[in-house]
């Protein structure tokens, strides 16, 4: 508020602890801290203590108080801030006409002096009924108050109870210093329940004077004050600083404040939570009052309580929403870990989080996704435009209408809130939005209208002359966001920024995943292709080159026998047995060609019902005919009634003959030669031809790629042999793999039973 | 014995080339020998008179385009044509330009003759067989839909795994009919199956063209 900045130095400028006055419930002595003699006396001396000031001025304390209550005052400590209430000093005056009169005196030691003030002794009984109350009232509250608020109202009522003034009220300071009647007790019609009060009607040197002493009471405003009179054989350094005193004088503008309220008494005590003044327990009375000094003791004690209570139950409430945030945090968390997105989490948990962190609207931004949860708020706040004020990824602010361009005029749907930023980059964020507080604040009396312009051209604040109700708009602003919200806030963007932190690393993670296997599937297909066409443009020109020579061959063994015959000679048997032989090979070396260049190249199968022992004997005896390899143990293993299979039976002659031959190539030069074949029907009724030997095995850093095409220990081997092989076998729609054995090799395959 | 008809070899292999003559020779018909079919249209006269035995792979022009430059010449050399790599659609292709037959190297010889003796009756006949059609269409009438479907791919040359997808059935169904259709028209190659339905194509045509014995 503009007007803040004027009546705050106007009212510095108030001599508020050096009124030079006191007011008239009592009497003021004062003497000097270093030699105890006076120097200062109330003019009212002669009427309260029967003794002229001008004769008290030059006098020994322990004159005027006797010598044993001289002694008194000299054990005690005669601190400022802790008045002797309930213990003060006795004191008896015989007055002219030799009555006598006891006063209790209050005395402390401040700014270089002792000031003693003097009060009428109230009646036992008052002093009695007043404690009782309290006692009464403190141990028969039904139950423990557990929240701020009705701390308050019972304090209100307890307080109007024992002291008697007409309305009692709980006045609460904003952070702004504003004030706020939290709770009231009164008898009166009207209510200053839930009424706002500028700071400037309680300004800063008022507020340090509260701070400092516990209570404040006037007494009757309509009393003129009483002038302290000051030896005039002394020289005094200035007026006497009467911060501590009881009687303290009242400031004329105060003065007018309470009367234009229809106060006339009012007493004031502090409460003071953590060092702060959080607030005043405020007493008004219509007429006269002055309580008497064991009351004022249980103000202050009552005071202290309250403030020990709001302590306790302020800090439990920032534990217990810290706890809330905490627990909310901790589930999100927990979810996410098992596999929820943090989108779905904060989604599934927006009414909580709005309760928990005191919000009205939550706005989500994960990556492309977005959720408005909560109040529908119009004029959200530009994000990104916060984004840029955030610190330390947060930005929180009851009027962020400054940080946004929108203005802090206006009337802001939602004015504050916080911005948390979840992510480095930015793509992430989350916004808690608080909608426009209290539109209209219910200020006591007008407060526009408590500024003048005085003489000398200053502003000047005078007291409001009306106090009836008046309603302002307060612009742009929110529901502020104290130090135990905030902490929350930061509570909760930790724990969000962690969770988003391993959420983006696991999906970053599963894109890189999800990629390698794309490639591997990708590879995989180019390796296949790349196999089927080397394998098949390999196979075509082999089978066109080999095509020739065979056919050749043919041509010359039947051009041979055909030439025999032009001879007119008769072939002997023997000899015509041996060119059919060469005949037939050649035509079953035409054939394989054929058909593995019709395979590879079409996946062509020319397949029948195979009788699998035939083709086994026929394939390892194509590769021991002839005398070769006679070295080696050939044993052979067939199961009892195996059923037929479906398959090419040049192409399985052709398998057994290349696994056989590999068998016999890798023993060369071997002690022990040994080839086992084996067919037996599984248990997937498949049948299942295993061949093994006694051979070195196979070197493991080949194993995985036995299979590959071009891929070979041997010299002079073209390393197809078992790629063709996988390739005739899958086609059949079998299996064919390297068995782990030692020592030796195994080669397993299978065929679908016909 | 009656003069043997004199056989024209084109190859551009020259061992298959050179077996070729051996064996031609050794059964007594006059061998001539070409490595490449310019060489052979180098050489050809109208009069030529005899079997041209014709490699269908060839570098530079190929057994089919030298197939279709005689038949512009209107030459009456009947053509075997020898398939090096099993290309059948090519051969079926040459059949239905007018080949007598075609043979996948390598070949017995006893194959080999049986197309040569074939084109030596095409010439004393003066020109081809006159197609049995009714016989053809007998042999045809025997076989299911399914067969007749699968046969109609099969003359094309189109590969198992081709029609079996052209069908949708399995590849292991067409091998079945295959076989069935094979058995049905009494036929012991493809080049069998193509003249049976050939002969069933074209009866009417053959039947008004073909002179009169």
């Amino acid at each position: 508020m503009a007007v803040s900045s004027v009546d705050v130095s106007n009212c510095d400028s108030e001599p508020v602890h050096t009124p030079g006055f006191i007011q008239a419930f009592g009497a003021l002595v004062v003497a000097s801290e270093r030699d105890l003699v006076i120097c200062h006396a109330s003019a009212n001396c002669k009427e309260v203590l029967s003794r002229v000031p001008q004769d008290l001025f030059g006098l020994h304390l322990s004159a005027l108080l006797g010598p044993d209550v001289f002694a008194d005052l000299q054990s005690r400590t005669l601190v400022p801030t802790r008045p002797d209430y309930l213990n003060p000093l006795k004191c008896r005056f015989v007055d002219g006409r030799g009555n006598q009169s006891v006063l209790d005196c209050l005395a402390h030691a401040y700014d270089e002096n002792i000031l003693l003030e003097f009060f009428e002794a109230p009646s036992d009984e008052a002093e009695h009924d007043g404690l009782e109350i309290v006692h009464r009232q403190i141990v028969s509250e039904p139950t423990l108050p557990r929240t701020s608020s009705e701390i308050c109202n019972a304090v209100a009522r307890l307080f109007r109870r024992f002291t008697g003034y007409d309305r009692v009220m709980i006045y609460r300071f904003h952070e702004d210093n504003h004030g706020e009647v939290v709770a009231e007790s009164t008898d009166q019609p009207d209510s200053f329940l839930g009424l706002h009060y500028p700071a400037s009607d309680i300004p800063d040197p008022v507020r340090r004077l509260f701070a400092a002493s516990k209570t404040r009471m006037i007494a009757d405003i309509d009393d003129e004050g009483v002038s302290i009179l000051s030896d005039p054989d002394v020289e005094h350094s200035g007026p006497v600083n009467l911060t501590h005193a009881r009687l303290r004088g009242v400031s004329p503008i105060h003065v007018e404040y309470l009367r234009n309220m229809g106060v006339r008494a009012s007493l004031s005590t502090s409460i003071v939570v953590d060092g702060k003044l959080w607030g005043l327990i405020s007493c008004h009375h219509n007429g006269p009052k002055v309580l008497p000094l064991p009351l004022l003791h249980t103000s202050e004690l009552i005071g202290s309580i309250v403030a020990s209570f709001l302590h306790g139950l302020q800090s439990s409430e920032h534990l217990d929403a810290l706890l809330a945030v905490q627990a909310l945090s901790h589930q999100i968390e927990r979810q996410c870990h098992d596999g929820m997105s943090l989108f779905e989490a904060l989604q599934l948990h927006a009414p909580a989080i709005n309760r928990c962190l005191r919000t009205d609207t939550l706005v989500v931004r994960i990556g492309e996704d977005g959720f408005v949860a909560g109040e529908d708020l119009e004029q959200m706040p530009d994000l990104p435009a916060l984004r840029s004020h955030a610190v330390a990824g947060m930005l929180v602010s009851d009027h962020l209408g400054d940080y946004d361009g929108r203005g802090a005029t206006g009337d802001l749907a939602c004015a504050g809130g916080a911005l948390l930023v979840l992510s480095e980059d930015g793509s992430d964020h989350a916004f808690l939005g608080r909608r426009n507080y209290a539109r209209t604040v219910t200020w006591g009396g007008d407060v526009t209208k408590s500024v003048s312009v005085a003489e000398d051209g200053r502003l000047r604040i005078s007291p409001r002359s009306s106090f009836q109700a008046f309603k302002q708009t307060v612009s742009g602003r929110s529901r502020p966001f104290d130090s135990s919200q905030r902490e929350r806030l930061e509570y909760f963007r930790r724990s969000l920024v962690a969770v988003r932190s391993a959420e983006r690393e696991r999906l970053a993670w599963r894109e890189k995943e999800i990629a390698e296997a794309k490639q591997a599937v990708m590879q995989a297909q180019l390796l296949h292709s790349a196999r089927i066409s080397s394998m098949g443009e390999l196979a075509s020109s082999i089978a066109h080159e080999l095509a020739q020579p065979l056919t050749a061959i043919t041509n010359y063994v039947n051009a041979c026998r055909q030439e025999i015959r032009n001879l007119g000679q008769t072939l002997p048997a023997d000899v015509s047995e041996l060119m059919d032989d060469a005949l037939a090979e050649a035509d079953r070396a035409g054939a394989i060609i054929h058909g593995l260049r019709n395979f590879i190249e079409h996946g062509d199968l020319e397949p029948s019902e195979l009788d699998i022992e035939r083709s086994v004997r026929d394939g390892v005896g194509l590769m021991f005919s002839g005398g070769l390899a006679t070295d080696i143990d050939v044993t052979l293993d067939f199961e009892s009634n195996l059923p037929k299979v479906w398959a090419d039976p040049v192409q399985i002659e052709q398998v057994l003959f290349n696994l056989v031959r590999n068998s016999a190539e890798a023993m060369e030069g071997g002690r022990e030669k040994r080839v086992a074949v084996s067919v037996k029907l599984n248990k997937k009724r498949e049948v299942e031809v295993s061949v093994r030997d006694s051979g070195p095995g196979i070197p493991p850093e080949v194993k995985a790629a036995v299979f590959h095409p071009f891929q070979t220990t041997k010299r002079g081997g073209l390393g197809i042999g078992l790629s063709v092989c996988r390739t005739i076998i899958e086609a059949h729609g079998g299996r064919i793999w390297l068995a782990d054995v030692q020592p030796g090799t195994e080669f397993h395959f299978t065929l679908p039973v016909g | 014995m009656a003069e043997k008809l004199p056989v024209f070899v084109v190859d551009d292999d020259a061992s298959v080339l050179k077996s070729l003559k051996a064996l031609v020779r050794a059964h007594g018909h006059p061998t001539f020998t070409y490595a490449s079919a310019e060489e052979f249209l180098a050489d050809y006269r109208e009069d030529m008179k005899g079997c041209l035995l014709l490699d269908v792979r060839m570098p530079g022009m190929n057994g089919l385009t030298l197939q279709s430059r005689l038949e512009s010449k209107k030459s009456s050399l009947p053509v075997v044509i020898i398939t090096g790599h099993g290309d059948v659609p090519k051969a079926v292709q040459a059949m239905k330009a007018g080949a007598v037959d075609f043979i996948e190297k390598p070949f017995s010889d006893e194959v080999l003759l049986s197309c040569i003796s074939r084109a030596q009756a095409i010439i004393e006949r003066g020109g081809p067989a006159p197609a049995d059609a009714e016989d053809a269409l007998e042999k045809l009438k025997q076989l299911t839909s399914r067969e007749r479907e699968v046969l109609e791919q099969l003359v094309l040359g189109h590969p198992n795994k081709a029609i079996a997808h052209e069908l949708r059935i399995s590849p292991r169904t067409v091998e079945i009919h295959r076989a069935r259709i094979k058995e049905k028209l009494g036929a012991r190659s493809l080049s069998d199956l193509i003249r049976t339905m050939m002969a069933a194509r074209a009866p009417a045509a053959s039947i008004m063209t073909s002179p009169q014995p």
